[in-house]
């Protein structure tokens, strides 16, 4: 295979990378992927270890 | 709540039904992870000590290279692969398997099943990493850089991991959320990438050897993978959780998180080959390898800001609190040797710092001051929790963080200076062709060096010893004895603190 | 994000990026490198350098040329068995074996070679050990540099030939042994300079290992020249 050649299949492979990822991105927004994003940092906390409430101390500490 | 547990095949099903919403408290998930958690940590630690040993022995060769030298199992190159295979496979992964489980167990929210499977690997990785050790000692080595366990105790390994993962994986089906939280995400790929990395790594390395340096190329996506897709995904799941788990506020941007994510997976995979800089492999490789590793500015950039806008204004709280103490301490030094790691992948950086003790500082700022000090940190956060009994000394505490802490970071300042001093003394070439500095002059140049890091050594030591004893005291305490009969760590916020 | 599928094709696809590129494409790209003479010939036994393209553009690999000797060449039995004790003893993580152009570092001005190493130097061994870390010099050239005398001493206690040096000494790969009265001294015993002499009747003699290790290192050269590596002038 020649440089050009190569680049050719290089380019073909960058294109359906790009448009791949592009589809991705497009079927996460269109399926609600991306709605209430923000919530889910707050799965962590229980009504044991609760949001707002420092969970460690050294002990005898606190 | 069922009362019979589920049988292996049950949980394998993929036809089988969720249970009933069985959402178990976080205390529940604990008490279930009682037996493995603790027995992944036990070892961890042993691992640790056993790590630190061979290391003063490989600093003290360094200042009296005869040292032991008449021992053929004690030689240098020997014990500074136990040394290396001890901390990676001994501490570091059974360190991350205890905290990163745990996590994972915890954002499922659901009872564990079959600790028997996950004890079942846990005892046979480790018997497998004794033997590894042995097998390096006695001089079976294999002469690969983070492979060095001999060729007949890696099905061992494999087996064991292949355990350990399917049992993560049944964690993770059952679970009992709708959101998958971002440590779940590090935690679930660090088990997917490792199996297919240390694969391909036996495979094309040790039992049909490629040809030529593609064995070279080959071992450096895998040595740095070991770092940047098995241990730094632990390490950060790890500091994602427990940074706004201690502080009992949310991570400051969860979509940056979740960024961090993918572009971490998409470029650190390719940073390893910046190890064969100026070696004799195709450029191209060498140009995508340094591509990629400053790519991971990106990564690196976001984490910080992430978790430095999630910890600030509660600094003085934070402060108070052994987990995060170590946490930030080891998120701070990931973004530091992130940063670094991408300079030192540029041609003209990597000129010096190639071939030197910066590169061994190098290694050991990513694995301690980042991994082991945030992986401490989990450790003193989730050990109580499983144990229901908590740390029996603060000032052994305290006593391990300074040590660790001022011990690494003098460590890696000693030797990335004398490293870098030393690359230009290498380099450095007259106007009539020859070289500036001999050998013998450079060997000399390193010595002083060479005491400051056994000092430093000397200090980490120090705070392993402590901690050491804070754990055995921990585990062989009287359970009952002048202790609330619930740790404070764990009990419920008072009136007075609630006001 | 709750697709699952979506994370572990994510996930699956990013280490299946690097794991063609690096491990792949490398295979494929080294994989007919063959030990070649130092310059190559087309058809008409006209010498070619450099990457050629016939008159369609493909790739020109060119022929040996005939009378003309191939390297790298296949080590002794002896060398290939010392190399095992040369990975055994984990000298690799003092010694790299590679030497960078020049240009690129001092290598070549420090005397470690007479031209950068390339990826065909390597196509014969089985383990091969560029190294990462220069404790001690670079040993691609080491066979050119010292005799087995040398080496012999070196190992036994590298500050008989290096009072500076830093590196452990090998000891118990010698034998120290009492002279025979009958057969008188060994023809392999080591001889040992001022203060390093054994007591009156004693000699050193290396043990097999020691030997082998000896002709491993002395193997170590890369005194030809390669179709894309010419010897620097």
């Amino acid at each position: 295979m020649t440089l050009l050649e190569y680049l050719g299949v290089a380019v073909i492979f960058a294109t359906l990378f790009f448009f791949g990822g592009a589809f991705a991105l497009y079927w996460a927004k269109k399926n609600n992927q991306f709605n209430n994003l923000e919530e889910g940092s707050r799965v962590i906390f229980d009504e044991e270890e609760p949001e707002g409430q420092q969970t460690d101390f050294f002990p005898g500490e606190r | 709540m069922s009362s019979q547990s589920p049988t292996l095949l049950d949980s394998l099903s993929p036809t089988a039904e969720r249970q009933e919403a069985l959402r178990a408290r976080l205390s529940e998930v604990d008490r279930s992870m009682r037996t493995p958690g603790t027995f992944f940590v036990v070892a961890a630690v042993l691992w640790l000590m056993v790590g630190t040993l061979f290391a003063l022995l490989t600093a003290i060769k360094f200042t009296n290279p005869s040292f032991l030298g008449h021992t053929e199992i004690f030689t240098f190159g020997r014990v500074r692969s136990a040394h290396l295979n001890s901390v990676i496979y001994g501490w570091a992964t059974n360190a991350g398997f205890a905290v990163g489980l745990w996590i994972m167990a915890r954002l499922c929210r659901t009872r564990v099943r079959h600790t028997r499977i996950l004890m079942a690997g846990a005892v046979f990785w480790n018997l497998g990493v004794i033997g590894g050790i042995i097998g390096i000692l006695k001089g079976d080595m294999v002469a690969v850089e983070w492979l060095e366990m001999p060729g007949y105790v890696t099905p061992l390994l494999a087996i064991s991991f292949a355990l350990i993962g399917v049992w993560a994986i049944i964690a993770f089906r059952w679970r009992q959320t709708d959101h998958v939280y971002v440590s779940q995400w590090y935690i679930l790929a660090a088990f997917f990438w490792l199996p297919w990395l240390y694969t391909t790594a036996q495979i094309l390395l040790v039992f049909e050897p490629a040809k030529g340096v593609v064995q070279s190329l080959t071992n450096w996506w895998f040595a740095h993978n070991v770092l940047g897709l098995w241990l730094t995904p632990l390490g950060l799941g790890t500091a994602y959780y427990l940074i706004p788990k201690v502080l009992g506020r949310p991570i400051y941007s969860y979509y940056l998180s979740v960024y961090g994510f993918w572009t971490l997976a998409l470029f650190y995979n390719w940073a390893g080959v910046h190890h064969l800089i100026g070696g004799p492999v195709p450029a191209w490789v060498i140009s995508a390898g340094t591509v990629a590793s400053v790519m991971m500015v990106i990564p690196v950039v976001v984490v910080a800001v992430n978790h430095h806008m999630t910890v600030v204004g509660l600094h003085r709280q934070g402060w108070r609190s052994p987990t995060i103490r170590f946490i930030v301490f080891g998120a701070i030094n990931y973004t530091i040797v992130s940063l670094i790691g991408s300079a030192m992948a540029l041609r003209d950086v990597n000129l010096s710092t190639h071939f030197t003790d910066f590169t061994v500082g190098h290694a050991h700022h990513g694995l301690y001051a980042f991994y082991t000090m945030i992986m401490f940190g989990g450790m003193y956060y989730m050990l109580p929790r499983l144990l229901n009994r908590e740390w029996p000394s603060a000032f052994l505490i305290k006593t391990h963080f300074w040590m660790t802490a001022l011990g690494i970071l003098l460590m890696v300042n000693v030797l990335q200076i004398c490293g870098w001093i030393v690359g230009e003394m290498m380099n450095q070439v007259t106007q009539d062709g020859t070289v500036a500095y001999t050998f013998q002059q450079i060997v000399e140049f390193r010595v002083p060096w060479h005491w400051l890091r056994s000092v430093s050594g000397f200090m980490i030591t120090i705070g392993h010893f402590a901690f050491f004893i804070n754990v055995v005291w921990m585990l062989f305490r009287p359970s009952k004895a002048d202790q609330p009969s619930q740790p404070t760590l764990l009990t419920r916020p008072t009136a007075e603190a609630n006001a | 994000m709750r697709s699952l599928p979506l994370l572990f094709l994510g996930i699956f696809f990013t280490l299946a990026f690097s794991w063609t590129g690096i491990v792949l494409v490398s295979n494929v790209q080294l994989r007919d490198l063959d030990p070649a003479t130092s310059t190559l010939v087309n058809d008409v036994q006209e010498p070619i350098s450099g990457v050629t393209y016939d008159k369609n553009g493909a790739e020109m690999m060119g022929n040996n040329m005939s009378g003309d000797v191939v390297h790298p060449q296949v080590k002794s039995g002896s060398a290939l068995r010392g190399q095992e004790v040369y990975e055994q003893m984990g000298c690799l993580y003092c010694h790299s074996q590679q030497v960078r152009r020049a240009g690129y570092g001092s290598d070549i001005a420090r005397g470690w070679g007479q031209r950068q190493s390339v990826a065909r130097d390597y196509v014969l061994e089985d383990r091969v050990m560029l190294g990462t870390m220069r404790t001690g010099p670079d040993l691609a050239n080491v066979g050119l540099r010292y005799d087995a005398n040398w080496q012999f001493q070196h190992l036994y206690n590298p500050k008989i030939t290096s009072p500076y040096s830093i590196m452990p000494p090998y000891g118990f790969l010698f034998e120290k042994q009492k002279i025979s009265d009958v057969t008188g001294p060994s023809d392999d015993a080591i001889t040992l300079p001022g203060d390093w002499a054994l007591d009156e009747g004693y000699e050193l003699v290396p043990t097999q290992r020691a030997r082998d290790l000896v002709a491993y290192l002395l193997s170590l050269r890369q005194d030809y020249e390669l179709p894309e590596a010419k010897f620097e002038q």
